[in-house]
C-alpha cells in the first residue's frame, strides 16, 4: 500500500514537473543585452498564454479578440550566482511601439510572487492576493516598470532591481523581451507571464496569461516537500474523473459562472471560466470550490458587480475532485 | 454618491454656438502638453454626429440592470485632428489653405448644417461639457480606481498619479468626454474648473459664456437657481438618462421653434419644426412637460403677470447665476492695474 502510494505521488511529481516547469541553464555571467549570443544558443520552450477571461472588460474593441486561441510564448533562462535573465519571444503581425489617443503599445511582464516554498500558497494569478504579494516586471517598446502588487487595481511602482529590454524582428514578425532579476531562492523558482498585443488594443486586463510556470535552476537542489505540494493533482486520476465533474460543475456553477458556450448566468456576477485551466492549478481549483473567498483578491469588485461564492464544504470530497478535474480541463483542449 | 452635488444648467434656447466657452475652457486648460486635440468643453450642432463624430453611438454607461457596457475609445480621425492655416503666407497675399492633406473631419464639422428640408431645416446648439455623474461609468471602468468624485461637490476627478492610461473609462463614459493625453499617457477630462469653484468663481466656460446660459450652483442649495430650474420647475434635464450615470449637467430644452411652412409657403399652426420625439431621445421622456411649462411660463409673462421662472431665465446677475460660497478671487484690480489678493 505504501509502495503503491509513492508510485502515484512519484509519477504526480513527474507529470508536473513535465507540465509546468521549464530548465533554467547556470551560466558565468548572465548577458543584460538581448543581442547577447547565448540567448540564442540555449534551448526554447514553449508555454501556453490564454486571452484573460476571468474578469470581463469594457471595451468592445479588445474585447473582440477574446476568443482567439491561446498562443505560445518561447522561453530561454539562464541564470548566474546573482541574476536570472528570462526571453520570451513570441510572435505579433503587427508592432505597436508607438503610442496615440487610439493605439496601445505591445508589451510583456514576467510576475514572481514575493514569497513561495513549501506551505506558502502561491498568489491568485491575477496580481497576487492580499496576503501573497507579487513583483511585476513590465517592458513595453522604450520603456519598462517594475511594480508590487496585492490584487487587482492595486500595483505599485517599486524598484526591484531588474533591467528590460524588448525588440521587434520586421523579417520574423516577432517580439522578444529580456528581464534579468534578481536571483531568487530554492531550485524551483514560480513566474508567471503576460503577453499584450497593442494592435487588438490590449493594455492592462486585456492581454494573454500563462498560469503560474516554474523555472528548474539546472545545478540547484529542489525542496521535495514544496514539489510533491505543487504537484497535487497532476498523478493520472489522482484529483478526480473529470467526466464525472463535468454535470456537477454545469448543475452547480452555471448559475453564475460563464464557460465556453454555456454563457446563461446573469452577466458580471462571476469570473469566466472558460479558459480557468490554462491559468488555474489543481490544487487552486480544489480549494476554490471548498474556500472560494481564501484567495482574497481586493477590487475584484470592479468594474463589475461580484457576489460572494459560496462555499461547497458540504460535498464529499470525491465529487469536488471530479469537478476540479473537470475545471482543469476547460481551455487546455483547444 | 457624493454628500453634496454640484451641477449646471444650460438654457439651451439662448446658446448662439458662438463657441466662446469652448475658448474659454482651452486657453485655460486644453490648448498645450497632449491636449490640443481635447475639448474638455464643446458646442455642436443638433441633429448631427457631434464631437468626437457619432459618440452617441460609442456605448458605455450602464444596461438597465447596472452592468457596465462594453464601449469604444474613439480615433484621432473621430475626434478630428487640429489643423492650421498659412495664415504667414495668406497675409502676404497668398490663398489661404489649410496645412494638411487629408480633411476628413474637424471638432464641430457638422456645425449648422441640422436636419429637415429647407424651408423647415432647424438644428440647436448643444455646448457638452463632463457630466460629473453620480454613477459615473469612468469612474465604474477605472480598474486601478483612480476616478474619484469628490465628497464636497461631486466634482469627478481622474487622479494623475494612480492613472496609467489604460483608457477604459474613455470607453465608459457614454459621452465619450474623458479623454486620453499621448504625451503623459494619463487620460484628463473637465474638471468642472475646480481651482475656481474653490474660490467661489464660477467655471470658465459659464463665466464667459455671452449669452448667459449656464447657471451653476448646488442641487440641494433651495434658494439656488439651479435648484429651482431643476427640481422646483423641472425644466432642466439631463442629457440621455437611460444611459444610466445620472449626469449633472442639465439642459433647459430648445422650444420646438417657428411653425414649419407648407408647400405654399404658409405657416402650419401647431406644427413642430424641431420634432418633440427628437427632442425626447435626448432629454428624456419629461421633455414635453418640461416644454409646456416654459410655454405656460411665457405666456404668463406675456399677460403681464409675474413669472419667476422666466425671470431667472432672463439671468439678470452672476451673482444669482452663480451661488458657490464666498468669491475669493485670485486677483484684484487695484488703482495700479491687477495684483494678487494674497500678496503682501
Amino acid at each position: 500500500m505504501i509502495a503503491l502510494l509513492t508510485l502515484v505521488a512519484a509519477t504526480g511529481t513527474d507529470a508536473f514537473l513535465a507540465a509546468e516547469s521549464l530548465p533554467a541553464v547556470a551560466v558565468r555571467a548572465v548577458p543584460a543585452h538581448l543581442e547577447a549570443r547565448l540567448w540564442n544558443t540555449l534551448p526554447a520552450h514553449a508555454i501556453r498564454v490564454a486571452t484573460q477571461q476571468s474578469v470581463h472588460l469594457n471595451d468592445a474593441f479588445a474585447n473582440r479578440s477574446l476568443s482567439r486561441p491561446p498562443d505560445q510564448v518561447k522561453l530561454r533562462a539562464a541564470y548566474d550566482d546573482r541574476s536570472l535573465g528570462i526571453v520570451l519571444e513570441w510572435s505579433d503581425d503587427t508592432e505597436s511601439s508607438a503610442v496615440d489617443v487610439d493605439r496601445f503599445l505591445d508589451g510583456a511582464a514576467l510576475q514572481v510572487p514575493m514569497g513561495f516554498g513549501h506551505g506558502v500558497r502561491l498568489p491568485y494569478i491575477g496580481m497576487g492576493d492580499e496576503e501573497h504579494h507579487v513583483a511585476i516586471h513590465l517592458v513595453r517598446p522604450g520603456a519598462a516598470r517594475e511594480m508590487v502588487a496585492a490584487g487587482f487595481g492595486s500595483s505599485t511602482r517599486a524598484e526591484l532591481g531588474a533591467k528590460m529590454s524588448m525588440r521587434y524582428d520586421a523579417r520574423g514578425r516577432t517580439w522578444r523581451a529580456l528581464f534579468v532579476r534578481p536571483l531568487l531562492e530554492g531550485g524551483l523558482v514560480p513566474f508567471a507571464i503576460a503577453i499584450w498585443d497593442g494592435g487588438k488594443h490590449e493594455r492592462g486586463g486585456n492581454k494573454s496569461i500563462s498560469g503560474w510556470k516554474f523555472l528548474r535552476l539546472s545545478k540547484r537542489p529542489i525542496d521535495a516537500a514544496y514539489l510533491s505540494e505543487l504537484a497535487f493533482g497532476y498523478g493520472p486520476g489522482e484529483m478526480g474523473d473529470p467526466m464525472r465533474g463535468k454535470p456537477l460543475v454545469h448543475a452547480m456553477c452555471t448559475a453564475c459562472h460563464h464557460m465556453g458556450e454555456v454563457r446563461t448566468a446573469p452577466k458580471g456576477i462571476a469570473p469566466d471560466l472558460s479558459k480557468i485551466g490554462l491559468i488555474a492549478s489543481p490544487r487552486y481549483l480544489f480549494d476554490s470550490i471548498l474556500a472560494p473567498n481564501a484567495p482574497v483578491v481586493p477590487h475584484l469588485h470592479t468594474p463589475i458587480q461580484w457576489t460572494t461564492m459560496p462555499s461547497f464544504e458540504g460535498l464529499p470530497e470525491t465529487e469536488v475532485g471530479d469537478m476540479a478535474a473537470y475545471l482543469w480541463t476547460l481551455g487546455r483542449e483547444q | 454618491m457624493s454628500k453634496r452635488q454640484l451641477a449646471m444648467v444650460m438654457d439651451l434656447n439662448k446658446c448662439i454656438g458662438c463657441q466662446t466657452c469652448t475658448v474659454a475652457c482651452k486657453t485655460q486648460w486644453t490648448n498645450r502638453n497632449g491636449r490640443e486635440y481635447m475639448y474638455w468643453n464643446n458646442v455642436e450642432t443638433k441633429p448631427g454626429r457631434g464631437y468626437p463624430q457619432k459618440w452617441e453611438e460609442s456605448g458605455g454607461g450602464f444596461d438597465a440592470q447596472g452592468n457596465l457596457q462594453e464601449g469604444i475609445v474613439p480615433t484621432r480621425q473621430d475626434y478630428g485632428t487640429p489643423w492650421d492655416f498659412n495664415l504667414e503666407e495668406a497675409g502676404l497675399g497668398a490663398q489661404l489653405t489649410a496645412q494638411t492633406t487629408s480633411l476628413k473631419n474637424g471638432p464641430n464639422w457638422d456645425e449648422d448644417e441640422g436636419a429637415g428640408e429647407f424651408p423647415n431645416s432647424y438644428y440647436f446648439y448643444l455646448p457638452r461639457i463632463c457630466n460629473h455623474c453620480s454613477n459615473a461609468s469612468c469612474l465604474s471602468a477605472c480598474p486601478r480606481g483612480a476616478i474619484f468624485k469628490r465628497d464636497q461637490d461631486g466634482i469627478v476627478l481622474v487622479d494623475q498619479e494612480r492613472c496609467e492610461g489604460m483608457r477604459y473609462c474613455v470607453a465608459a463614459c457614454p459621452y465619450k468626454k474623458v479623454y486620453f493625453n499621448p504625451k503623459t499617457f494619463k487620460s484628463e477630462k473637465c474638471i468642472f474648473c475646480f481651482p475656481r469653484v474653490e474660490r467661489g468663481l464660477a467655471p470658465a466656460c459659464a463665466d464667459q459664456c455671452v449669452g448667459r446660459i449656464r447657471f451653476v450652483g448646488y442641487l440641494d442649495d433651495l434658494e439656488g437657481q439651479v435648484h429651482k430650474l431643476v427640481e422646483v420647475f423641472k425644466v432642466a434635464l439631463p442629457l440621455h438618462p437611460e444611459y444610466g450615470t445620472v449626469p449633472h449637467v442639465y439642459y433647459v430644452p430648445p422650444l420646438p421653434g417657428p411653425p414649419k411652412f407648407d408647400a405654399h409657403g404658409k405657416p402650419i399652426p401647431n406644427s413642430e419644426r424641431i420634432p418633440i420625439g427628437y427632442l425626447e431621445s435626448l432629454f428624456g421622456p419629461n421633455t414635453r412637460s418640461a416644454l409646456a411649462t416654459l410655454e405656460k411660463e411665457m405666456e404668463k409673462r406675456k399677460q403681464g403677470h409675474a413669472s419667476e421662472l422666466m425671470d431667472i431665465l432672463i439671468a439678470y446677475k452672476h451673482s444669482e447665476m452663480f451661488r458657490l460660497g464666498e468669491v475669493r478671487p485670485l486677483v484684484q484690480i487695484g488703482r495700479r492695474g491687477i495684483k494678487s489678493v494674497e500678496a503682501r
